[in-house]
């Protein structure tokens, strides 16, 4: 099944970074599992800090734009 | 990626900064899918109580008594050294939410053979 990154949902984090980036990230996309969550992170660390967060918790980052600082991450499923 | 992960504590509102940042990475640890303990010791036993971090906020970061209510509500559990809590004359029935008031060997017992750690 095909995702559309167009329509859908939007988080934007601002200067959010570290622990406080992603434990709201996590109570979002818990709410969401196998949708994909738009995250704009306009922290210098995030493309850093993101996508080992997705590795650590197996949530997928489909996409990420540099230029918008925005993250494409797909919720799991298994949420406990 | 489950596994155990714990913080370290010594201060309170004789380091915010240090304070601050400990729940910070805490928050991080238990986000990722970590059981996380936060480890009061020494002056950090303060924290333990209701109301105590109610005015501590660094430039920068969230407030403290938000870090620790997200943290708790994470499931992230706050480990209060016994000893410490007892010097300073603590109050057990006014702890926040996520604490509990343990001796050495609860730590020890939780940390096993290979737990990361971090202190502050």
């Amino acid at each position: 099944m095909s995702t559309s990154f167009e329509t859908c949902e939007e988080w934007n984090a601002g200067d959010l970074a570290c622990g406080e980036l992603v434990i709201e990230l996590r109570k979002k996309l818990r709410q969401m599992p196998g949708r994909v969550l738009k995250v704009i992170a306009l922290d210098s660390s995030a493309p850093i800090d993101l996508p080992a967060w997705c590795r650590l918790t197996n949530n997928e980052l489909v996409r990420y734009d540099a230029g918008t600082k925005s993250f494409w991450i797909k919720s799991r499923i298994n949420w406990s | 990626m489950p596994g155990k992960f714990v913080v370290s504590l010594t201060c309170a509102k004789d380091n915010t900064d240090n304070a601050t940042v400990a729940f910070v990475v805490a928050n991080a640890a238990v986000a990722s899918d970590k059981e996380a303990v936060v480890f009061l010791s020494t002056e950090g036993t303060r924290l333990s109580q209701k109301g105590y971090a109610d005015d501590v906020h660094e430039e920068g970061f969230a407030p403290l008594k938000d870090l620790m209510k997200n943290f708790a509500e994470a499931g992230g559990k706050i480990y209060v050294c016994s000893p410490c809590f007892k010097k300073r004359g603590l109050d057990e029935n006014n702890l926040v939410a996520g604490a509990v008031v343990v001796g050495g060997a609860k730590l020890v017992e939780f940390m096993g053979e290979a737990c990361p750690s971090v202190s502050y």
